[in-house]
This record gives structure tokens, C-alpha cells and sequence, in this order.
């Protein structure tokens, strides 16, 4: 299918009055749990998993499309208000939104955030409709060997790029890949590890997983931190002049945009890194360079433009090749499955127009992303005035009920406590958990497709994997995921210690 | 040797345990009609359970010779909220969901630091009410009423 083909389908698609509404809602709520600091898109997009059940398929990716538009633009607002980012990649727009904010030019700042994030999510769209059917076309011819290697290049990934330990990384992504055992077998229906609970005969809770590791684990950890006070915020509205600002850095805007996408497209680098690496990037070709971290205009755009555009590029592997890029794309990918629509190549051959539909919804989230911004970015801001307890009791209701509604069995909802506690427990040792829900995610196409290979190859697996160019180029990438942060590590550690010897014996010899 | 980092070798440990526990049950899964051919149903998870292992001891030998002291703790917070999200739902199909859940919500509260009877009160009952509301209009389904199920039927 050629991209104008695809292109048009897009457009008849998404003249749908009832999708569109939904994606609206998407964004808003996007936005609202995002400008939340400690929410974010993933924490959105999780709890609205189970409401989606409800809905029929374009309406509910559409939802969770606009949640991930809205959330990533939100967390500008907090970080440049109050100083805090609202999430983890916004972290990069409080080092000149908050400066700017203190001059009195809040208003400017969050203008500039909207614009630049339209932008990015926009140029971020467009790259994923032209890249991804090329890409699946090309992963179309995939057997079971190149898919099982694949899913372990995207678990590697994630594992060895997250922050922290690679180690650890491995290790919850294997906890993962080890909890979507549970359940029928998946080739011969076989029940294992039920422990004679039905409930359990068709696997772990999904929705129950995501919400306890991510938003039951942040709710216990919020409660241990320090209580946030109510602010006292000056009115704040959204300016035109943040647009002619924004165009005043075009070549910013567009190579920030790339580098989010490019950013994106790889399993977990994440947001916080396409923000510094845009940040810095812009900061070196600037004529300005002295102005950022003091409030420059340029670096609100590069920040916001490159954390947006990685919405789309986090979209791509996990469209094409059914590897999800992020967390969040897991979440989505996730909600996908539950839809019955499997992310991956054959996708895009068997629901193409859902493909399309997709397309449209992430062109159009970000169209909307504009008025609601507009409109509503004073509203945004007075959440921000929101007690600290009235909204850790908001998202535990919705926990609660959003995991409860999936099949209407309490053995869920124990599920989601459990994997509270275990996402806490694994926060305060360091492990990462994104891992664990990709690996998750990830594990039924790992397992069927390994099996199937097993299958295939029979007793001669050397011999079979000889055959398979593919998989060997992907199983070497996978290797080199592993081993290269192992050894950066390695050599990290030497150069510490030589640093330390040569210190102590500069110090001995200064004393003596 | 000092050891610094004890949390990294209790995870390992954890996982070398955990390894040992899943091969165990794992072989325990032998399938009444295997396809004869590739792994079987339990060698899946086997596979996993051996792959922990090796994971559990790389980090403890990580452990070993990792610098980085370790500040593992866990608050009271921990077992208090998980003794109430334990209460709601052992008592959710007993009391219901409106009067669990605001109850639920009040305690959260009042750890999260409310200290206003008011909003104590009003939030976690208006929250509950609210949502019950919704899903029931919204998606048609009925929460758990408990002992007011005589008002439904």
C-alpha cells in the first residue's frame, strides 16, 4: 500500500464524531495527568486500560493516544510553574521554564511548551506513518526465529538501556517473562502455576500488573515523601507570540524533533535522554549558548519538541514490529492486545485500516493537543492547587475500580496489591520496572515463538540458526545490548579506582 | 571482605531461591500430551528458572566487589497501606463497595496527612459515590453492594 493510499484512509477514518470526542477526552486527561507530578502518561494510559474494555477498538487506542499526547506536553506545565516536573522527561524543560517563570514570564514559557510540542508530536506522526508500514513490510517476512530474537532484542534492550543495573534489568525483565507463564499454555492450553485458582487459567491481570507496579508502588512511595503544599500561582494563560517565538528556532524545532524520533524508535533510552541529548545539541548550535539554563526560549523548544517527538518514534517498533519502545507504548500495546489487535508486521496486512486509524488518531491527537492547551491551560494550572491527599485517594479509586471492572474478580484486585508491594520493593532496591512490564508483555510472543523455533529446528539448532541471517544479526545485537553497558560499567569502575589509588598516593606523599 | 552492598545480595539470593523454586515447580508441570517434537510446555519455564539462577549469582558477584553502600529501607507506610488495601478487598462483597472503599480512601487520607474532619469525610464518600455512580450508568455494571444489596434486588 502506498503512503497516499494510507494517507487518505487516514483522513476518511478519523471523520468519526465519537472517536474524535474520545480522543479529545484522551488528551485532556493526557494532560491533567501529566501536569500532576508523580502521574505522567504511563500512570494515564494504565489507568485507563480498563475502561477501554468498554469501547470498541478505534475509540480505545484512540483514548490512549491522546492520553500519551496530553501527558507528555502536561509535565512542561508543572515543571515550569512550580519547578517540578510533572514527568520525568520534562525534567529538561524546568531548566529554562522555571528560570523563565521566575522572571514573570510564565505565560511565554508554557506558550512555548504548547507550540513545540505540537510540533514535535506533529513532525513525530509523520515519521511514523512513512517509517513504520516500511518497516513492517520488511518484518512481514519474519518466521518464528527472527520474532522470538526479536522480542529478546527489545527485553535486552530495554533491560540494558533503562536506568540502573543492567544485571537488574535482566533480572525484571526475566520476572516479567516468568509471570506471563502463568496461566493455559499458550501452544497446548495446559494449565501452569494456577495453583487451582480459575481465575488465573487465563494468565495474570494484565491491568492489575501495570497498575500495581506503576501507580500502587508511586502511591505508597508519595506517601513516604514529603507533602507537597498548596501553591500560590499567578494566572497564566496561553500567548500567539509563543508561536512566532517557536518559528524563530526552526531549525531547532525540526532537528529536536528528529532526535526525539530517533530516540524514541530505540527500547529504552526514554525521554529524559532525547530531552539532554536535543538540550545539548541546540545549546552547541545556538548563537545564544550563554542564555540556556537562564530562561532561554531556545531550550524550552528543543526540550519540549524532542520529549513530544518520542512519543511517535516509541510508536514505531511497537507498531511494526510489536516491540514496544517504552513503558508506556507496553501499556498501550497492552490495551491493544486486550482489543484483540496484536501489534506487529501482519497488522498492518490484516487490519490495515486500524493501522491507518492509529495514524490518524496520533496526526489529530496532536491537532487537538492545540485548543486544548489553549483553552484549558488555566484550568491545567489550578490542579496544581490540588490537595496532595484528595489526589492520592483519586488515583487509588481508580486502581481499584479500573482493576476490578476488567473481569469483576477480587483475586484481581489482590493481584494489584501484591504487585504494589513488589513495585515498591523493587523500587527501593534499585531494580527498574519497566522491564518487567515489557517483559510481561513481551512474553507469550517470546515463548510461542521460541517453542515453535524449537520445533523447527529439531535436534540441529546450530544448523538451523546457520540458515536464519536474521536472527543471527538480531541474536549478535542482542549480545552486544548485554555486554556493552557490562563492560562501560567495567571500565567505569577501573577508572575509579586508578582515580582513588592515585589520589591516596598524592596524599602520602603530600604528608609525608 | 566488607561487604557494602547487602541489598543487592539479598536480590540475589531472592532470585537464586526463586530460580531453584520455579525449576522445582516447573518440572512438577510434565504435560499429559506433549507434540514429541521442540520444548515442552514446562521446559519454557525451566529454561527461565535457570536463566534467574545465573542472573541471582552474577549479581551477588556484582555485590561483592560493587562499592556503592546500599540504603535499602522500607517505611511504615508499607505495611500499613497494604493491611488497608487488604481489609477493603476481604471485606468488599461483606460491607460493599461504597462504604470499603470509603473507608479505604478516609485512612489513605489521613496517612497522605489530611488532618480536616470535613474533607475526610466528604472526599472519600463524594469520590465513591461519584465513581459507583459512573461505572454503573457509564458501563452498566453493579459494584459489590454488601449487606445494602437488598435496595438492588
Amino acid at each position: 500500500m502506498d503512503i497516499l493510499t494510507t494517507l487518505a484512509e487516514v483522513f476518511t477514518i478519523l471523520f468519526d464524531a465519537h472517536s474524535l470526542f474520545i480522543l479529545a477526552l484522551g488528551v485532556t486527561f493526557g494532560v491533567i495527568v501529566g501536569v500532576l507530578p508523580g502521574m505522567g502518561p504511563l500512570l494515564g494510559v494504565v489507568l485507563a486500560i480498563p475502561f477501554t474494555f468498554y469501547l470498541d477498538p478505534l475509540p480505545s487506542i484512540s483514548l490512549l493516544i491522546g492520553i500519551f499526547i496530553g501527558g507528555n506536553y502536561g509535565g512542561a506545565i508543572s515543571s515550569t510553574l512550580l519547578g517540578i516536573p510533572g514527568t520525568p522527561q520534562a525534567a529538561v524543560t524546568l531548566l529554562d521554564g522555571y528560570p523563565m517563570a521566575l522572571k514573570g514570564k510564565s505565560s511565554e514559557a508554557i506558550s512555548i511548551s504548547l507550540f513545540s510540542s505540537f510540533t514535535g508530536t506533529f513532525i513525530s506522526a509523520i515519521m511514523l506513518i512513512i517509517i513504520s508500514p516500511m518497516l513492517a513490510s520488511f518484518a512481514l517476512n519474519f518466521g518464528p526465529a527472527e520474532t522470538a530474537a526479536l522480542a529478546l532484542l527489545g527485553l535486552t534492550g530495554i533491560a540494558s538501556l533503562s536506568e540502573g543495573s543492567t544485571t537488574k534489568g535482566i533480572l525484571a525483565g526475566l520476572l516479567g517473562l516468568i509471570l506471563a507463564t502463568i496461566g493455559n499454555d499458550p501452544l497446548i492450553s495446559t494449565e501452569r502455576f494456577t495453583f487451582g485458582y480459575v481465575e488465573l487459567q487465563g494468565g495474570v491481570s494484565e491491568v492489575a500488573l501495570m497498575m500495581g507496579i506503576f501507580a500502587v508502588s508511586e502511591l505508597i512511595i508519595q506517601l513516604e515523601s514529603p507533602k507537597r503544599a498548596s501553591q500560590s500561582l499567578g494566572k497564566v494563560g496561553i500567548q500567539i507570540s509563543g508561536l512566532t517565538t517557536m518559528l524563530r528556532h526552526k531549525l531547532c524545532l525540526i532537528r529536536s524533533s528528529i532526535i526525539g524520533v530517533l530516540v524514541g524508535v530505540i527500547p529504552g533510552v526514554g525521554g529524559v535522554t532525547a530531552g539532554f541529548m536535543s538540550y545539548k545539541v541546540a545549546k552547541d548550535f545556538s548563537k545564544e549558548p550563554e542564555k540556556f539554563g537562564k530562561g532561554s526560549d531556545e531550550g524550552i523548544v528543543a526540550s519540549e519538541a524532542s520529549n513530544s517527538a518520542l512519543g511517535g518514534g516509541a510508536m514505531i517498533p511497537m507498531l511494526a514490529l510489536g516491540i514496544p519502545g517504552d513503558p508506556t507504548t507496553a501499556a498501550m500495546m497492552g490495551g491493544m492486545l486486550i482489543q484483540g489487535l496484536n501489534p506487529g508486521p501482519r497488522l498492518f496486512v490484516t487490519d490495515s485500516a486500524i493501522v491507518n486509524s492509529i495514524f490518524g488518531a496520533f496526526l489529530m491527537g496532536a491537532l487537538i493537543l492545540l485548543p486544548v492547551g489553549f483553552f484549558l491551560g488555566p484550568i491545567f494550572v489550578k490542579l496544581l492547587k490540588v490537595r496532595y491527599a484528595t489526589l492520592l485517594a483519586t488515583v487509588l479509586i481508580l486502581c481499584s475500580v479500573g482493576t476490578y471492572l476488567v473481569q469483576s474478580y477480587t483475586l484481581d484486585l489482590w493481584q494489584l496489591w501484591i504487585f504494589g508491594v513488589l513495585g515498591y520493593l523493587m523500587r527501593k532496591a534499585d531494580i527498574p520496572l519497566s522491564p518487567l512490564a515489557i517483559g510481561f508483555v513481551l512474553g507469550p510472543v517470546f515463548e510461542v515463538n521460541l517453542r515453535r523455533t524449537s520445533m523447527l529446528a529439531g535436534d540441529g539448532y546450530s544448523e538451523y540458526l546457520m540458515g536464519q541471517p536474521i536472527t543471527l544479526t538480531i541474536l549478535t545485537l542482542t549480545v552486544v545490548a548485554i555486554v556493552y553497558p557490562m563492560v562501560r560499567t567495567l571500565s567505569k569502575m577501573k577508572k575509579a579506582k586508578t582515580e582513588t589509588e592515585t589520589k591516596t598516593k598524592t596524599e602520602t606523599v603530600t604528608q609525608s | 571482605m566488607k561487604l557494602k552492598n547487602r541489598t543487592d545480595l539479598a536480590v540475589a539470593v531472592i532470585a537464586v531461591l526463586f530460580g531453584i523454586g520455579l525449576y522445582y515447580l516447573s518440572s512438577q508441570l510434565a504435560s499429559p500430551f506433549s507434540m514429541g517434537v521442540g520444548m515442552p510446555s514446562e521446559g519454557y519455564p525451566q529454561l527461565l528458572g535457570i536463566l534467574m539462577v545465573i542472573i541471582g549469582l552474577i549479581i551477588a558477584i556484582e555485590s561483592m566487589f560493587n562499592s556503592k553502600t546500599s540504603s535499602f529501607s522500607v517505611s511504615r507506610f508499607l505495611p500499613l497501606s497494604f493491611i488497608l488495601f487488604a481489609l477493603f478487598t476481604y471485606n468488599l462483597d461483606s460491607l460493599g463497595f461504597i462504604f470499603s472503599c470509603t473507608i479505604l480512601l478516609c485512612a489513605i487520607m489521613l496517612l497522605a496527612g489530611e488532618r480536616n474532619k470535613f474533607r475526610l469525610f466528604a472526599i472519600p464518600s463524594g469520590l465513591t459515590v461519584f465513581v459507583f455512580t459512573l461505572v454503573y450508568l457509564g458501563f452498566n455494571i453493579i459494584l459489590p453492594l454488601g449487606f445494602l444489596n437488598f435496595l438492588y434486588e
